[in-house]
């Protein structure tokens, strides 16, 4: 067990900088945070003052592939000062690789690597993976991701987005998405710890799913009964990315209720019919968490 | 009072007045050069004779080195190549494991404490035919004394078990690039990667307080300049501290310090829109001996490190492109605002795609701040292509060439990094002097020692340590070569009005060499004695010259 490390990572211009600001606003955490000083967003200073107990400690220099050990020398110095941290988030240098950096956080033993948030400007990115100079550190960056976080959706027109969509999908293995708005990113979906687990399997649902045109559905036979709002806050949540959803499932005192999701709006109503409780869920190939809704699916399930 | 300095011959590289043998002197600088009767003041003068046997030449510009060439020196040098201490005396070059040991317990007796760590640097064990260098045979030094040794490189360190055992990594169970384990499952104690070596130098005496601020290796590192016959070096990539700073401007301005110092502020850590306002103020704090106000860039890593962005088909080994060290945008950025602030600024770039990314970068920045006399030079570039050449002279760029690559490294990028063509190709000279792209060649020290008549040799000669020439066509001759490490060097660094040939108005800077470089046959032209250097009229005789 060590200090929980969360890395964030992504090309320049990629909204790194407003991802932590946004996290230091909010978070109630005590987090250690280190930053490269390269970029054109600075981290507001407003903030750290302010919150002088909660941030730890800001440190210069350049983390990337092959200069520069302020991180190293920061990271030790936390550790034999004993000032330790609820969890420790790094911000690399716009052309790091994760790979690297996460190399050498694993030679630190007080250090637990919770994951990599990857983020990418959807205004920009398909024509920075045309790039002749870029796009392979911007490949590579992709393909190192945890959580791979599409920002500044809103600068892209809705049939642009999808191509954009499009293009991800087709070129890299997608871990866990998020599309955002100013890099906004709960702090929960953020600071998670990505890496595998063997947890409870589930044995409360019976899942039968097919694999049609790049999309995923799941046909869900939930066994007993399901709280409404905790269904539909379930739903919502943008880290599973579900795009549509419809069937039926009974609360606990045992009324039927129809479930109508596309991706926009949401419609939980009661109804008369007698029906079995069984709904599909679907979702973007690679994009559609499937495994941690059903997972989570089951946590709400009584 | 005016001072008038006699030689045998006094070279100028000045095409009006080539040769003489006089030169009168006022506050540092030359009133003139001629035959006496010709440049006789009508005052009062003191004839300084002592030259009267010996060849002067302008001091000599290195256009690429770093000052921590002086400061290494506290630590054993253990490389492959004899090399001349910054007192003149030779040390021996370590030619295998064997007697790498011997020299290194030699140095071990002589340190009193039992727990000082025993360090090292240069180490080159490419050269090395006996075994492969491990922690098990550093141990046979010391056991008990933390031992470390930097490769000539720079990029790999070697440990023994305790250096390791300090650094925390004498231990099963690591899985990381920079660490390669033995088959016991242990790191075998070759550190590869800045990363991984700046987690274990300071357990082995290396830290990073070795090369920082250190007033003695400025010191050594002017000695350093005048037995190379240098009156101007760079210091090509300095983080300029306040601190550091502080403590150039206080030894250049020493009385006896040799040298005058042109140093660049490295871009790193820190965006372009941040820095132009610190180079603009460094700039303000320059003197006659030390020269601030210039930003240097890396955009890409080393060829021999695999680590140099190369356009197709890449590595001839078929290892995968390097890495970007700056990000693109950022290199364009900076060029914008240092046009826009009258800024020089020299990047780095080893590969062709890098070379490319600079030019692409220059062009759009002169489209928005278009701007003659810029100057900008790309250092190293070392793959260019002669289509890269002419953009370079279209856009008004320089190049300094990393010619004493050819010797060290050039029978490797023939077989491993580039392939027989692009080997032959590597810092192309004559096709950057054909293509009216103003040359200067350089050392890099401490990469490769400072010595610009070595260099020169390189550039003349081709030659690798094998004895192989690689890419007879780029040779250039000897003019040439003397032009690119006086006046060319000069410059790339905007200072050749001042320095860099001998003539009325300039610096009375001097090299002096025993014998007429034009009588020096080409092949001998790195055996030539440097005796010392003249620096503002004042002599630096060298006392113990080998």
């Amino acid at each position: 067990m060590g200090i929980p490390l969360t890395l964030i990572s992504g090309y320049l211009g990629t909204g790194k900088t407003t991802l932590i600001n946004n996290l230091l606003r909010t978070t109630k955490k005590k987090i250690a945070l280190l930053v490269n000083d390269f970029g054109d967003v600075n981290i507001d200073e407003s903030l750290i003052e302010a919150r002088t107990d909660s941030v730890l400690s800001i440190a210069g220099g350049c983390v990337c592939c092959s200069y520069g050990n302020e991180l190293i020398e920061t990271l030790e110095s936390m550790n034999s000062n004993q000032i330790l941290p609820d969890h420790i988030v790094l911000e690399a240098s716009g052309i790091a690789l994760p790979s690297k950096i996460i190399q050498t956080i694993s030679l630190m033993d007080f250090l637990a690597f919770h994951g990599t948030v990857l983020l990418t400007d959807a205004s920009r990115l398909r024509s920075q993976l045309n790039d002749i100079y870029i796009s392979d550190t911007i490949s590579l960056q992709i393909e190192q991701h945890d959580l791979l976080v599409l920002n500044k959706t809103d600068l892209l027109k809705e049939d642009e987005l999808s191509k954009c969509i499009d293009t991800l999908s087709k070129r890299f293995e997608i871990r866990k998405f998020l599309k955002t708005v100013n890099a906004h990113i709960k702090e929960k979906d953020m600071l998670l710890d990505f890496a595998p687990s063997e947890k409870n399997k589930s044995d409360k649902i019976k899942l039968e799913k097919k694999l049609a045109h790049e999309f995923i559905s799941s046909t869900i036979k939930p066994t007993g009964t399901i709280n409404a709002d905790a269904l539909s806050t379930l739903l919502r949540d943008p880290i599973y990315n579900i795009e549509r959803a419809k069937g039926f499932f009974k609360d606990n005192r045992g009324e039927v209720f129809t479930i109508q999701y596309d991706g926009l709006t949401l419609e939980i109503k009661k109804t008369e019919n007698e029906k079995d409780p069984v709904f599909v869920v679907i979702g973007k190939k690679n994009f559609y968490n499937e495994k941690e809704f059903v997972e989570k699916l089951n946590g709400i399930q009584t | 009072m005016i001072k008038v300095i006699q030689a045998k011959k006094i070279i100028t590289m000045n095409p009006r007045n080539p040769i003489a043998t006089h030169m009168s002197i006022l506050n540092g600088k030359i009133l003139q050069v001629g035959s006496m009767e010709k440049i006789a003041p009508v005052e009062k003068y003191e004839l300084d004779d002592s030259f009267k046997d010996l060849i002067i030449m302008p001091g000599l510009v290195e256009g690429h080195s770093h000052l921590f060439e002086g400061t290494l020196w506290n630590k054993l040098y253990c490389g492959y190549f004899d090399r001349q201490k910054p007192d003149g005396s030779i040390q021996k070059g370590t030619k295998n494991v064997t007697e790498l040991i011997s020299n290194l317990k030699h140095a071990e007796d002589k340190i009193e404490d039992s727990k000082t760590a025993l360090s090292g640097w240069g180490l080159d064990p490419i050269y090395f035919s006996d075994k492969n260098l491990d922690r098990l045979i550093l141990d046979k030094v010391s056991e008990k004394r933390p031992i470390g040794i930097l490769h000539a490189s720079g990029h790999k360190l070697n440990v023994n078990s305790l250096g390791l055992k300090l650094a925390g990594f004498l231990r099963t169970g690591i899985n990381h690039d920079g660490l390669p384990l033995g088959k016991d499952g242990i790191p075998t104690g070759e550190i590869r990667g800045a990363e991984t070596i700046a987690l274990v130098t300071k357990h082995v005496g290396l830290g990073k307080d070795w090369l920082s601020g250190d007033a003695e290796g400025l010191r050594n590192f002017g000695k350093i300049c005048v037995r190379a016959g240098v009156t101007t070096a760079t210091d090509l990539a300095n983080l300029q501290t306040d601190e550091a700073v502080e403590m150039m401007l206080k030894v250049t301005s020493e009385a006896d310090f040799p040298a005058r110092i042109v140093s660049f502020r490295y871009m790193q850590g820190i965006n372009p829109k941040e820095l132009i306002p610190k180079v603009l103020e460094l700039k303000k704090k320059s003197t006659e001996n030390l020269r601030l106000g210039s930003i240097k860039i890396v955009a890409d890593g080393s060829i021999q490190g695999f680590t140099a962005r190369l356009k197709w088909p890449g590595y001839y080994n078929g290892a995968p492109n390097g890495m970007w060290y700056t990000a693109p945008e950022h290199i364009q950025e900076a060029y914008e605002l240092a046009l826009e602030n009258n800024i020089l600024v020299h990047t780095h770039t080893n590969g062709d795609e890098a070379t490319e990314l600079a030019l692409h970068c220059l062009e759009g920045a002169l489209a928005k701040f278009p701007k003659n006399d810029h100057r900008f030079t790309l250092q190293h570039c070392q793959l260019a292509s002669t289509a890269q050449f002419k953009r370079m002279h279209k856009l008004g760029m320089c190049a300094n060439l990393f010619s004493n690559h050819h010797f060290y490294w050039g029978d490797e990028h023939y077989s491993l990094t580039v392939g027989p063509e692009r080997a032959h190709r590597m810092n192309a000279c004559k096709t950057a002097l054909k293509e009216k792209v103003p040359l200067a060649i350089h050392s890099d020290a401490p990469v490769t020692p400072l010595g610009p008549l070595f260099t020169a040799w390189c550039a003349m000669n081709r030659l690798t340590f094998s004895g192989r020439t690689l890419g007879d066509y780029e040779k250039i001759n000897k003019m040439e070569a003397l032009y690119a490490i006086t006046l060319g060097a000069a410059f790339t660094l905007k200072i050749d009005h001042e320095v860099g040939s001998l003539e009325t108005g300039k610096k009375a800077d001097c090299c002096v060499l025993e014998e007429d470089p034009f009588d020096v046959d080409e092949i001998k032209f790195k055996d030539q004695k440097i005796l010392g250097t003249i620096k503002g009229g004042k002599p630096y005789i060298i006392e113990n010259s080998a």
